[in-house]
Parts: structure tokens; sequence; C-alpha cells
């Protein structure tokens, strides 16, 4: 498993594979999980993420896109592939 | 500007409701602004004067009052904001009784907001817009929007005419191992108890709130909100998510808008240590916050240190911390202290604490200050099992009288009678309210040392559970400010304590469980003379917690019971 605490701020125009890796590191971590049991079409909840969990996730992500992220998104894309395919489709029109 | 009527505590029980206040504030000072939106860094464009807020109110009470709804429980369901403060304030012009909840989301549990909603009876449900999102089991109920509403209707209400005595809302409490209780606050109650918070914060009109408590919460709803109304004063308001997302905002906002008065529970303030990155401070001025009250939790001192060195650099004082000690049952407020001082702090001896006796020491557990009794109340220390005066050095139950305490639970006369009507054995003064938290008074201060029920008796000694927790969670950096629970399990005709502790994220992966189950044990042995039977370490975010962030400890037992708890995997030789 590869840590994902000193990963530098990313990334110029973060692809939704980018996102769905990293967004899938993130969970693995949380759970203390292998990366590869992460199914990115499960539901955030069904991984056990509670919801201040979920909203400090939002805030990491915030760091990581440096870009304005809702603290309720995790509920609204409640998958790691529905919210990395927003998020990249989001973060084109900025560029 | 001349002193406002209702600047004076003692002046206020005196048959003024709600409705008055307001009508007042908004009369004196129409352009004024109650309340603003801290979004995004800065403060929104949209404010809400005193005199919108009364006119508001007013046009959507007319509408309630046209479907007569006095006396009925209408749920609030907007989301935190401004709209939830018209909401709740037009129920009340209407002598309606209004509700707080949490609104409800999408895809969430909706077990605790339904056992709500029925035990009100609710007549209405009052939605900030017609999208808003309504869970499928209130579709019979009437409901309608706020932004439906006109201003002109305002003309069209008429004073309700009801009294101090009458209730003005039902606040739900936070302890959800049980059915859920609502408790009646009226009128007088809730004047009485703002007034009382204003006196003992030392508030003017001119002092400067900022707010992200949920306003579905006592100490949101009161001390953040009505408090700030009640002195005409200015709150900024931040949404409770965007404070958990990015803590800093907080402190933002504060520094923003200058603030004299802002605060939280104990974990606020250890999220922003945690959280807060030296970076994102620049620029930061905390030097007018004057009033930083914790309270609604136990309050660590060692947070409070922390809190303090860290932000000192940025204008923090550490007199600005305001210890306080309250419940919904008594509105908000039961104690609080002076307001200029810096905390005060009694540390005593574990070993005397576990017999209930107050010792002070040089090592030992460091209690937390909390004041004394507001304005008009009352507060004894009673032995629980005899219902007796306590010794001065004995710890024993809190019981408290003032005009804050409110009217019982809805539609609960059992569990009223025994919560709120207790009177001394041998005397038989009262009635007071008996607050189920353990405490004594050290030379006219307050210390709140744990809650009655979560006392472990083993080997026929008592033990608190907070105290166990505090003691595990010092013993290894992994544990930091993670959560932590300690209960005991009967098995085998032995009474057996358990520890089930949150592990620090940066920790899970380089964990070595041998020295920290170790460290546990050990310190547990050391401080408080335990043998830790069973460890079981989970991950952050797996112990259940009320909404307002207080560790269920007969919910965590019966899933370690029930073995649904999840530890993290560990090679089983090395628990």
């Amino acid at each position: 498993m590869t840590s994902s605490f000193n990963q530098p701020p990313v990334v110029e125009r973060p692809t939704a594979d980018t996102i769905e890796t990293w967004l899938c590191e993130q969970l693995a971590n949380s759970l203390n999980v292998a990366m590869e049991t992460i199914d990115p079409d499960i539901p955030f909840d069904s991984y056990g993420l509670d919801s201040a969990e979920a909203i400090g996730l939002s805030g990491d992500l915030e760091d990581w896109l440096q870009q304005k992220v809702s603290p309720t998104l995790l509920y609204d894309y409640p998958t790691v592939a529905a919210l990395a395919e927003y998020l990249a489709a989001r973060s084109l029109p900025q560029e | 500007m001349p002193p406002l009527t209702f600047n004076r505590p003692q002046g206020v029980s005196s048959g003024l409701t709600w409705i008055d206040l307001l009508s007042e504030r908004a009369t004196q000072q129409p352009s004024r602004i109650a309340f603003q939106i801290w979004n995004d860094g800065t403060v929104s464009s949209a404010p809400l004067t005193y005199g919108e807020l009364d006119c508001r109110s007013r046009a959507i009470a007319a509408r309630m009052q046209r479907l007569n709804l006095k006396g009925e429980r209408v749920l609030l369901l907007c989301p935190p904001g401004l709209d939830y403060i018209v909401a709740f304030c037009a129920c009340l012009y209407a002598g309606a009784i209004a509700v707080p909840i949490y609104p409800p989301r999408p895809n969430q549990s909706l077990e605790r907001f339904q056992g709500i909603s029925d035990d009100a009876q609710s007549a209405l449900i009052l939605l900030a817009s017609a999208q808003q999102f309504k869970p499928e089991t209130l579709a019979g109920l009437p409901t309608f929007s706020l932004d439906a509403v006109k201003s002109e209707e305002a003309a069209d209400w008429q004073p309700p005419g009801i009294s101090p005595e009458e209730i003005a809302f039902l606040q739900y409490t936070s302890g959800s191992t049980s059915a859920p209780k609502g408790v009646q606050i009226s009128h007088g109650n809730l004047i009485h108890n703002v007034a009382a918070i204003s006196h003992k914060f030392g508030l003017s009109n001119q002092s400067e709130g900022v707010c992200w408590l949920p306003p579905y919460h006592d100490m949101g709803l009161i001390g953040g909100i009505l408090t700030s109304l009640y002195q005409g004063a200015t709150t900024t308001l931040m949404s409770p998510v965007d404070f958990l997302q990015r803590p800093v905002r907080w402190l933002q906002a504060i520094s923003h808008t200058q603030a004299t008065i802002s605060g939280g529970p104990n974990f606020a303030y250890e999220r922003c240590v945690e959280k807060i990155k030296p970076e994102q401070c620049a620029g930061l001025d905390l030097s007018r916050w004057s009033v930083a009250f914790t309270g609604a939790e136990p309050i660590r001192m060692a947070t409070l240190e922390r809190f303090a060195n860290r932000f000192a650099e940025y204008g923090f004082r550490s007199e600005a911390f305001y210890p306080c000690y309250g419940m919904a049952e008594s509105t908000l407020m039961i104690t609080g202290g002076d307001h200029t001082r810096a905390p005060k702090q009694l540390t005593v001896d574990e070993e005397n604490l576990a017999a209930h006796r107050i010792q002070s020491a040089d090592q030992g557990r460091v209690l937390v200050g909390c004041g004394q009794v507001i304005e008009s109340g009352e507060l004894e220390i009673i032995n629980p099992q005899t219902c007796r005066r306590c010794q001065p050095n004995e710890v024993g139950e809190i019981w408290v009288t003032s005009p804050s305490i409110a009217q019982g639970y809805w539609q609960q006369p059992q569990l009223t009678q025994d919560t709120f009507q207790a009177y001394l054995a041998d005397t038989g003064t009262g009635p007071f309210l008996r607050t189920g938290d353990l405490g004594c008074v050290q030379e006219g201060e307050l210390y709140v040392t744990g809650r009655l029920k979560e006392v472990m008796i083993i080997n026929g000694r008592n033990h608190y559970a907070s105290d166990v927790e505090a003691t595990v969670a010092a013993s290894h950096p992994a544990f930091g400010s993670m959560w932590g629970a300690a209960f005991t399990v009967d098995q085998n005709d032995q009474i057996q304590l358990v520890i089930v502790q949150e592990v620090g994220r940066v920790w899970l992966r380089k964990l070595e469980p041998e020295p920290v189950l170790r460290a546990i044990r050990q310190t547990v042995s050391r401080v408080h003379g335990l043998r830790v039977e069973t460890i079981v370490l989970v991950k952050p975010g797996s112990l259940p917690k009320t909404s307002s962030g207080k560790i269920q400890r007969s919910r965590c037992c019966s899933q370690f019971l029930a073995e649904q708890l999840r530890p993290i995997p560990v090679p089983a030789r090395q628990l």
C-alpha cells in the first residue's frame, strides 16, 4: 500500500481516472483496507464512512484540487466513480 | 441609546414573551443587522435586519394563524441559516410550538427524525423552499415554504395573546439511546435564560457574534442565535458543515467580523488545533474575542491550553475561555463564571475521586471550573441515593432550580416527575431538576466530574467512564484527541472493563499493536488500579456518538457484545 499523506498537491487538469485513483487511495486509507478492495461503483456509506469523515474528505479534496468543493458532495455523488466523473467534468471549463 | 428594557435579568420574569422582545428590538433598531452569513471567506451581501426579521416572521405567522395552529407543533425543516431563524420566530409569533429538528438528507437514516416527528405530533412543516427535500413519510402533513410568503402579509398578523407560561418550543435532547424526549421550553424560560446568559457573558448590543453551531441544538439556538437577538447584537452565521470541512473558516469569520463572542464544544477547539495549518493563519486577528465559551461535553484543560498556546500569536487570550455548564432541561445555561477571568482549575486525587471525595492534589485529574449558578437559581450537590445534601468535599448529583428550568418532557408525565420534581428527603425543599450529572462545589465554583449513569462500579469502587477514557487517550500518541469508550460487561459473574479506542489516522498504517496495548493496560492500571480485560482498537469515526458529538457508551457496549465493532486487524496473539 502506498501512502498518500505526503503527496504533493496536483495536478494540472485531473482526469476522471486520476481523481478516481486518488479517491480510492483516500478511502482505502480511511478504512485501512487494500486499495484493490475499493470498488468505484459501491456507495461510500456501504464502506462505513460516517458523515464527519465524508465532510472532512471533501476538505481534503479542496486542498488537492485547489478549488472549492461542496461539503456535501459525497452525498450528491455517492460513489467514487460518480464523484470522479463529476469533478473531472467540472474542472475542465475552469482551467 | 437609552438602556434597553430587557437588559436586566432581574427585570425579565415579569410577564414578557419572545414576541414582546422581538417586536421591541425591531422598533428600536429596525435597520440594525441581526444576522448575516459567512460564506466563501466573506460576509454575504444579503443580511437580515431586525426590522426584516420581525416583518417576515409576522407574515409567515399570519398564514399560520389562518390555519389555526395556536398550540400546535410545527417542524422546522429549513437548513441552518437565516430562514431557520425566521421560521423559528414565525412559530412563536403565531403562538405555535416550534420543533427544531435537523433537516434530513436523501439516503440518510430517518429513524431518529421520524421518532421526533411522531412524538411531537406535528401539524405543519416549514420548509425554506418547495425544492427542499422532505421525507416521504411526512407526505401526509401540510407544508409550506417560506419563500412563498410575501412581506405584505405581515399586516394580517394578530398578536396571539399568549402568556409567558405557554410553551414556545420543544427542544429534543440528543441522548438518543432511548426514545426521543421533547423538553418543553416556555416563553418565560427562554427569556430568563437568554437574559442570564447575556449577563454572565457580559454582552451588550455592541457585541458581535459568530456561530456555526447547528440551530437545531440548544447550544446553537439559545447560546448562539437567541441570546444575540435578546441583546440586539449582530451575529454572523456559518453552516456547521463549513466548519467541519475546514475549521479555519471559524477563526477567519471571527477575525474578519472582529467578533467578541463565539464558542462550541471541546471538540471544536481540538479540531482547530489538529487541522489548521500555520499557512492558513496568515492575518488572523483574534484579539477582540473575549468570550470563547465551551460546554456541552466534558471540558479538557489540555485542549484549552493547546488552543491558547497555538493561537496566542494571533491575539487569542486564554482569559477569553468561558467554560459553562447547562442542558436543554434548563433551557441552556445552568452555571458560568466571571467572564473577565481565566478558567479555574482544580487538580484532585484520583483515588479519592473514585470514592466520590474531593481532595486536591499536585497530580491527578484536572477539573475545569464552570462558575456559579445563574441569577435567581439555586444549585445543590445531592447524594443520589439518599436525596440529602452532600458534605462540602463530597461528589454528588447536581440538582438545580431556577426560572429557566423547563416545563417537563412533552407528553411524558412519569419521566417529567422523575426528572423535574425532585425534593430533598430531609427538608422537603424543592422541586429541583435532577441533572444526572455528578459534580462538586469548591470555593463557590462548580466542577462537573462525570455522568451519574456512567459511573462504573468495579470491585466495589466507583470509576468515571470519562475519567478512564481520558487516561487511555493520554497513554499513547496514537490516541491524541481520538474518541474512546470505557464500559463494563458482566461476564462469568465478573465485572470486566472494556476499552474501545479509536486510533489516529496517521498511526493506522504504522501501528504496532503490542506497545500500544501495553501502554493502555499499564497506564490504566497505574492511574486507576484497574485491570483492562479487553481492548478493541478501531478506526477513527467508528464509535457511536450522539448527533451533538457525545460518546454513546451503552450503544458501544451493545455493539461490542453483538460483535459488531470492527477492530483494526492485528495478529490475534497480540490481543
